[in-house]
This record gives structure tokens, C-alpha cells and sequence, in this order.
């Protein structure tokens, strides 16, 4: 079998009472495309700092192409791209500029990097905008770039932290094209985010971080067939009735009743609420996907805005 | 260390201040204005002290020199502050280039500068002032250098103490006047109270004085100022250790532009 191009294993990191990471195990193999999915405060770009050496873990293992990353982050980063969450190009160099010393910084130079900076400005779309100064461009734009500076030096692990928050819609698609060709053409990719819809589009494996912890991995199908049924949410006014059976669960007001069929299912859930009804204020039917995943494991509506209360207990 | 890597960085850095050359213009522009204005005032003094040929230039020129040196401390500092603002902090980190790459080119242009800075100045101070060096030129060279990697060492020390910018500016330019201030360079050392004269010897101004008005007054070669330049560089090591004792990597840093 091929060494693992990322192996973390029980990586642990809190920062004083919070605790970002709390066991964090996750391997990704040659060519694998990765979708790392959690609210915020679920630990993802902590884990993501940690593997470039950023940030030192508490305890655990990374290794990056075999090499020990907690122990030689110098090394490790060698086969590393990042696209760090925060937007990070210098201003005041051209697009051109900034590829170019970050190329430099990768140890790419003369014909091989002018080669480099070619490809990845085509892949992202900057081919008109070589001469710009980044401070000048767009929003989506500087997204582009700063993704693009990711990709030089041709890494073996490329890993985008929430590479599209702040893009347009145009600049949001053609990420998402990018990543699924480096997956194509045998890259390692961990593509971290906030959004559901973007990891479905990408077709990625999907890993779920919550509270520091994977609590699934998978495909988005086999997710699906496991944890992501329907659901029938009812929102009452005061404490909610006690439902039969095993496929409802109750927190504060609310009920969710794991349902095959919301269409067919609502009749029932209707009748045996009886006078309850009158204390219904909402329903909402949740329909099977990576949220019902997330409601399934952790109790909670998916709210990729949130910041978690993660302060240990 | 990659030379590549580092020179990428110099570049990198020498464009930024390329860009920005205000504050550069301002080192050169006011200390030779100061040096106008303070210059027949410091040629009484001179002369009341015995050189009686003196005409103000010898204290004026290096006394401004060495003030606005210090202030180009803050320019090591400020580097490394942009980068927070930028939100590049991270990516540099990140790269291939390792933590003395990144050292060497923040640091270099800046050095560059001090010493080109002072180098400048005591030319101009020739030309515009009728500045006299009878002392030789390999010694001055010596004590600008060790001066100016005294201040750049002084200025991280103060990055590395500071949570933002402004902090930098403030103490930065408030240790630049306490020095020239106390170690002889804003005012000579003659003329200032007994218990200042103590004390500006625990100033790295004082110690570059010592050595400039020696070559520029007295005549004197490299062996005469060693010990002005050892303690200059003693200095240089104070400062440094608080810098790695303190600077932390992943410290945030706030900007303020």
C-alpha cells in the first residue's frame, strides 16, 4: 500500500481552557480529495495550522509524506501548498510579484518557475490581471491568487482553508474546478469548509469535524446511507409531547422525528400529537443530506456561522 | 539557510520601501535641517570646550547622524508588523523559506539603510557643513556600522516587546530622543549635568559619540575606537537576547497603518 501522504493521529491542542482539538485522528492517501466540514470553532483550521507547522500540538502524530511534521516542520513543509483562511497576498506587488517570490520561497526559479506561474495563473483564471496590483483586484480575485500561491512548487499536499469565503460566484466555481482537477491530476487535497453545498459539489470524501473531534468520514452517498434519512422538525410553543417509538428526539421545544418518507410521514406525526397540535408554532422537513448527517450525530442544526462554546466542561 | 530564499526576501523588501520612500526622504531631510540650525550653536560649545577651530559641524553632523539612526529601528520593526496586517504572516511562515531566511531578509534592507543613512549624511555634512575628518574613515566606518546593528537589534527588541505598531513607533522614537538626548548627540555631553554624563554611558549613543568625535576631533585610527565599537556590539547582544528571549513566532501582531 502507498505511504499516506497525511497521517494525523490523536493530535490534542487547546489554547489555555478551550479545547481546539481533542484526539483528531485523519489519514489522507495519494491523490485523495478531502472535504473537511465543521462549523466554526470545530477545530479544522487549528488541525490545519498544526500540519504546517504554525501552531505546536500538545500531543500526537503528524506525518507528511513520511516525514515527522511536529518534529521537522521544516521538512514537512517542503511538500506542502497552504491557502491559509485569512486572506493573505501582499498589496502592493502585482499578481505576477506575489507568484513570483512565493515560487522563489517554494525554491522554484527561471524557466521552471515562469513555467509554474503560467499554469496556475490559467487554472485560476488571472491571466489578465498578471500586471495588477493585488491590492487593486476584487474580492473573488484575491481569492484566486491567494489559492494560486498554494499551488506553486507542484506540492504533494495542498491544503485550502476555507478558500472560498469572500468569492463571487464565478470565482466560487472556478475554485472548485481547480480542486477537482489537482484531484484528477494525483494531488493530495484537504479542502476545509464551512459550507455543505461546496463539499456535495466537490464530490470529495467528506470528513466532520465537530468540537475537535472527527464524528464521521465517508462518502457524501455512504454518510447518506448511514446517518442522513429525512427528518420532520416541529417546534412547539412550551415543552413538547412525548413521541413513540425510537426515530423521535426530543431537546427543549423542538422535535425531530427521523422520517423515510416526509411526504407520507406527516399524516401520522400529525395525528398522534393529538391536541398538541394547537402548540405547534413550526415544521420544517429537513431533507436527507450532509445537515441530516449533522443533526443525526450531534443533536444541533448545522449553522456554519456559529462560533461553538468549546471551553471544556 | 537558502541564499535563494533570502535574496527572494531582500528584494522583496527593498521594493516595499522602494514604494514608500516618505519615511526614508525624512531621515535624510531633517537631520541636515537640524544640523543647520543646531550647527553655531555646538561651534560656542566646541570652542568654550578648547577646539578652537571648531565650527559646530563635529558635534552637529554625528550627533544627527546617530539621532536618526536610532530611528530607523522602527523600520526592522515595522516589517515584521506589515505582515500581520497584510495577513502574509502565516503564508511566509508556512513556506519553504526557514525562520532565519525570513531574518536575513527583513533585516538586511534595513541595515542597509542605517548604514547608507549615515554614510550620506556625514558626506553631506562634509560638503554642505565644512564638516572636518581628521581622524580615519575606516575607523568612522566602523562605529556606523556597529551603530546601526546596534539600533536594528534595538528596534526588534522593541517588536518583540510590543503588541502593535503604534506601540513600536511610540517607544521606539522615545528611546531615539532619550538617547541622543542623554548620550550626547542631541546636546554635548559637556554641558549636561554630572549624573547624565553617568548615565549615558548605558546609552549606545553615547558609545557611537565617543567614537565619531574621536576620529572627527582627535584624529583617531581603528585601534582607538574598539572599545566604543566592542560596546557597541555588546549592546547589539542585549538587545538580540531580549528579542529571541521574547519574540514569539506565533504571537498575533495588530497594525495600525
Amino acid at each position: 500500500m502507498d505511504e499516506p501522504v497525511l497521517a494525523i493521529e490523536d493530535l490534542h491542542k487547546r489554547y489555555g481552557d478551550v479545547v481546539a482539538l481533542d484526539g483528531i485522528s485523519l489519514t489522507v492517501g495519494q491523490g485523495e480529495l478531502i472535504g473537511l466540514l465543521g462549523p466554526n470553532g470545530a477545530g479544522k483550521t487549528t488541525m490545519v495550522s498544526i500540519i504546517c507547522g504554525l501552531r505546536h500540538a500538545d500531543r500526537g502524530r503528524v506525518e507528511v509524506c513520511g516525514v515527522d511534521a511536529l518534529a521537522n516542520p521544516q521538512a514537512a513543509r517542503r511538500h506542502i501548498g497552504l491557502a491559509p483562511q485569512e486572506l493573505g497576498v501582499y498589496p502592493i506587488d502585482s499578481v505576477r510579484q506575489n507568484l513570483s517570490l512565493f515560487g522563489q520561497l517554494c525554491g522554484v526559479r527561471g524557466g521552471d518557475l515562469r513555467k509554474q506561474i503560467t499554469t496556475v495563473a490559467e487554472a485560476l483564471r488571472l491571466t489578465d490581471l498578471m500586471d495588477r496590483k493585488a491590492g487593486e483586484l476584487s474580492g473573488g480575485q484575491k481569492r484566486r491568487l491567494h489559492t494560486a500561491i498554494a499551488l506553486l512548487g507542484e506540492p504533494s499536499l495542498i491544503l485550502l482553508d476555507e478558500a472560498t469565503t469572500g468569492a463571487d460566484v464565478e470565482s466560487r466555481a472556478a475554485l472548485i474546478d481547480v480542486v477537482k482537477g489537482l484531484a484528477e491530476r494525483g494531488s493530495s487535497v484537504v479542502y476545509s469548509t464551512h459550507y455543505l453545498g461546496e463539499v456535495e459539489d466537490l464530490g470529495a470524501q467528506v470528513v466532520i469535524v465537530d468540537h475537535g473531534k472527527v464524528i464521521a468520514e465517508g462518502s457524501v452517498s455512504e454518510l447518506l446511507a448511514s446517518n442522513g434519512g429525512s427528518i420532520v422538525e416541529l417546534i412547539f410553543d412550551g415543552p413538547p409531547p412525548v413521541f413513540g417509538g425510537t426515530r423521535a428526539t426530543s431537546h427543549e421545544s423542538t422535535v425531530r422525528v427521523s422520517v423515510d418518507d416526509p411526504a407520507r410521514s406527516l399524516g401520522p406525526i400529525f395525528s398522534e400529537l393529538g391536541s398538541d397540535a394547537s402548540r405547534l408554532q413550526s415544521v420544517e422537513i429537513i431533507n436527507s443530506s450532509l445537515e441530516t448527517v449533522f443533526l443525526q450525530l450531534t443533536g444541533r442544526r448545522y449553522q456554519p456561522g456559529e462560533e461553538l462554546d468549546v471551553t471544556t466542561p | 539557510m537558502s541564499r535563494l530564499r533570502s535574496w527572494a526576501l531582500i528584494r522583496h523588501e527593498m521594493k516595499a520601501l522602494r514604494d514608500d520612500p516618505g519615511s526614508i526622504v525624512f531621515l535624510l531631510i531633517m537631520p541636515l535641517l537640524m544640523m543647520g540650525l543646531m550647527k553655531p550653536l555646538f561651534g560656542l560649545s566646541l570652542q568654550a570646550e578648547g577646539f578652537l577651530t571648531a565650527n559646530g559641524a563635529e558635534q552637529a553632523v554625528p550627533g544627527m547622524a546617530a539621532m536618526f539612526a536610532t530611528f530607523t529601528g522602527s523600520f526592522a520593526g515595522f516589517t515584521f508588523f506589515r505582515e500581520h496586517g497584510w495577513h502574509t504572516w502565516d503564508r511566509l511562515r508556512a513556506s519553504q523559506a526557514t525562520t532565519l531566511d525570513i531574518m536575513v531578509g527583513k533585516l538586511t534592507p534595513t541595515l542597509v539603510i542605517a548604514v547608507v543613512q549615515m554614510s550620506v549624511l556625514f558626506g553631506l555634512g562634509v560638503v554642505l557643513f565644512d564638516l572636518v575628518i581628521s581622524g580615519s574613515l575606516v575607523a568612522l566606518s566602523l562605529i556606523v556600522l556597529a551603530f546601526s546593528i546596534s539600533m536594528l537589534s534595538f528596534g526588534m527588541a522593541i517588536m518583540s516587546l510590543t503588541r502593535t505598531s503604534l506601540q513600536l513607533n511610540t517607544y521606539v522614537n522615545l528611546a531615539g530622543i532619550v538617547f541622543a538626548g542623554v548620550g550626547g548627540a542631541l546636546v554635548p555631553l559637556a554641558v549636561l549635568p554630572a549624573w547624565v554624563q553617568t548615565a549615558a554611558r548605558f546609552t549606545p549613543t553615547y558609545w557611537a559619540m565617543d567614537g565619531f568625535l574621536d576620529v572627527i576631533l582627535a584624529g583617531a585610527g581603528i585601534s582607538d575606537v574598539v572599545v566604543a565599537t566592542m560596546v557597541l556590539l555588546v549592546f547589539t547582544g542585549v538587545f538580540t537576547a531580549v528579542a529571541a528571549a521574547r519574540f514569539r513566532l506565533e504571537e498575533s501582531k495588530v497594525y495600525v497603518a
